[in-house]
């Protein structure tokens, strides 16, 4: 009895998980689908074709997220780790942790509105660099407090070990710190580039709607009533986070919970 | 400004450029932000900017509008929580191993990498007159046409924001709590209390449920901020009165009427203090959740 309840339960979690994405694959592939349809009667690769050829605005918007997302995960990620080792190096890390917070007293998209004149007079609005700054504001702090668990007393020590028995601190950087700290910088490059990924209403503000992003573009679509090309978007921006998600699976829920 | 490698990385160049970045990507955007804000909510700064006046702050502070903002942003926080955590719960106490299957566990961390708008944008696709769910009660017979359908999204209860928060919520604490469930042993307190003759229903009352509340405390409170400050979901799928929070904010701010702008920085800055409040409030300190 206890089995086939939770046999129920598995299948139930399947259906309800699974089946959207499933649906969004087959709206991504109708040009018409009236009331009373459920599967339509028609399939249409066309704008899937237009992607990969290259001819749609979806390659252009794609190619403009993979390098805005691509460099905020790296800066963030870069100066996280340099800042998180400072955090650990400085009598006041409890308080400088609390005010790595601030920035998440927001939802991104009204800190925005409150700095949107700041780069208006940087002439840095509708860029695509204003709308990569402006996103690693929220990506650095978050990758200051997935790193600062690294600085521990054991790595702290291997460091000043490693220089003690002659190592550079470039030498103690490359092949002492990076090494040990593989696992959770692909981490936090994984995290920072969801993130930003993810962006909309930042990136709506500070880019003035002229960077299109696919977060943008997929509002576009809603907005202007075009489900399939949102369902087409909407899968291109799924996918690459669930690439990265199942390489690093095992360990992402652990560590950051 | 140059920063050359050997600096960055002798002991000392490296904590200072570390702090000096702090300041400069974290401190200084927050004061500038909030500084220029309330500056011009004050009618400091700004292009209409007369001089020093409350008048944007008592016009928004006894306009009804942001006060039914303020209470439908509280009712989706609160409404959107309580039924993922009640479920997560359940869920926990039916089957705490099932995130450790590896076919199972990545269809429960797929909702964690899609972004809010696919995830509005499927809600709506579900559950709008014209979507899935009143196509499905149609051919069962339960439908005639679709404006039966009840319409569940930009609905004035919000169903369709509470139903995307739900559906994104509830497996993340159901991963949180499993993590939690076997890093804290809770099955062997379990096991314990049931050898003691407690009946499975008051374990999972006075040992599981309480347990995994208090530690995982932080990230809910986090979690009721992040849906109390949602943008993108309620500005798709929710009502257009009353509107949330920060969709108020920003619709003031894009208006063509300048005299809107002070307003929107007003209801920045009482966002900004209700958040503040709530976390100054909360004693246990945020930094336990990422240890």
């Amino acid at each position: 009895m206890r089995n086939n309840s939770k046999w129920v339960l598995k299948s139930g979690m399947v259906i309800v998980y699974l089946f959207p994405f499933l649906y969004l694959a087959i709206l991504s592939l109708t040009s018409r689908y009236p009331f009373p349809e459920i599967i339509p009667k028609h399939l249409d690769f066309s704008h899937w074709i237009s992607v990969f050829t290259g001819e749609s605005e979806l390659t252009q918007s794609l190619l403009v997220s993979l390098t805005i997302s691509l460099s905020v995960a790296a800066i963030s990620t870069g100066l996280g780790f340099v800042t998180s080792r400072a955090f650990a190096k400085n009598n006041s890390e409890r308080r400088l942790i609390k005010m790595t917070y601030l920035p998440f007293l927001f939802p991104p998209v009204i800190y925005a509105s409150m700095l949107s004149h700041f780069f208006i007079i940087a002439h840095i609005s509708g860029t695509v660099i204003g709308v990569i700054i402006g996103q690693v504001l929220i990506a650095y702090p978050f990758a200051i407090l997935l790193l600062r668990g690294f600085w521990s007393r054991t790595v702290l020590t291997s460091e000043e070990s490693a220089k003690t028995l002659g190592a550079s601190p470039k030498q103690a950087f490359f092949h002492v710190l990076l090494p040990m700290a593989r696992g959770l910088l692909f981490i936090t490059f994984f995290q920072t580039f969801l993130i930003s990924w993810f962006e909309y209403g930042l990136t709506t503000l500070l880019g003035l709607g002229q960077i299109q992003t696919l977060t943008l573009r997929v509002f576009g679509y809603i907005q202007q009533g075009n489900p399939t090309l949102a369902a087409l978007s909407s899968l291109f921006l799924f996918i690459p986070p669930v690439i990265l998600l199942l390489i690093y699976k095992p360990s992402l829920f652990r560590r950051r919970f | 400004m140059t920063i050359s490698v050997k600096k960055l990385l002798s002991k000392q160049g490296s904590d200072q450029t570390g702090l000096i970045f702090f300041c400069l990507l974290v401190l200084l955007p927050m004061i500038l932000g909030a500084g220029y804000a309330l500056l011009y909510s004050l009618g400091l700064t700004g292009l209409l900017a007369h001089g020093f006046t409350f008048h944007y702050w008592i016009d928004e502070l006894t306009n009804p509008e942001l006060w039914s903002s303020l209470g439908f942003s509280l009712y989706i926080a609160v409404a959107s929580i309580v039924p993922s955590v009640v479920l997560a719960l359940f869920l926990v106490q039916a089957a705490p191993d099932f995130p450790r299957r590896p076919a199972l566990s990545v269809i429960l961390y797929l909702p964690l990498v899609v972004p809010a708008v696919m995830a509005a944008f499927l809600i709506f696709q579900l559950y709008s007159e014209s979507g899935f769910i009143s196509r499905l009660l149609y051919h069962l017979g339960m439908i005639h046409n679709l404006h039966q359908f009840p319409g569940l999204v930009n609905d004035q209860l919000g169903i369709g924001i509470l139903l995307t928060h739900i559906g994104m919520a509830t497996p993340f604490f159901y991963l949180l709590f499993t993590n939690l469930y076997h890093q804290e042993r809770i099955d062997e307190y379990s096991a314990l209390a049931t050898t003691l003759g407690t009946p499975p229903r008051q374990v999972f009352r006075r040992v599981i449920a309480p347990v995994l509340l208090r530690r995982s405390q932080p990230t809910l409170l986090l979690y009721l901020l992040f849906a109390f400050g949602s943008y993108e979901i309620p500005l798709l799928i929710g009502p257009s009165n009353p509107r949330m929070l920060s969709v108020l904010a920003i619709q003031k701010l894009q208006m063509f009427d300048l005299n809107q702008v002070p307003v929107a920085y007003v209801i920045n800055l009482i966002y900004l203090g209700i958040v503040g409040l709530a976390l100054l409030l909360h004693t246990t300190s945020p930094e336990d959740e990422y240890a």
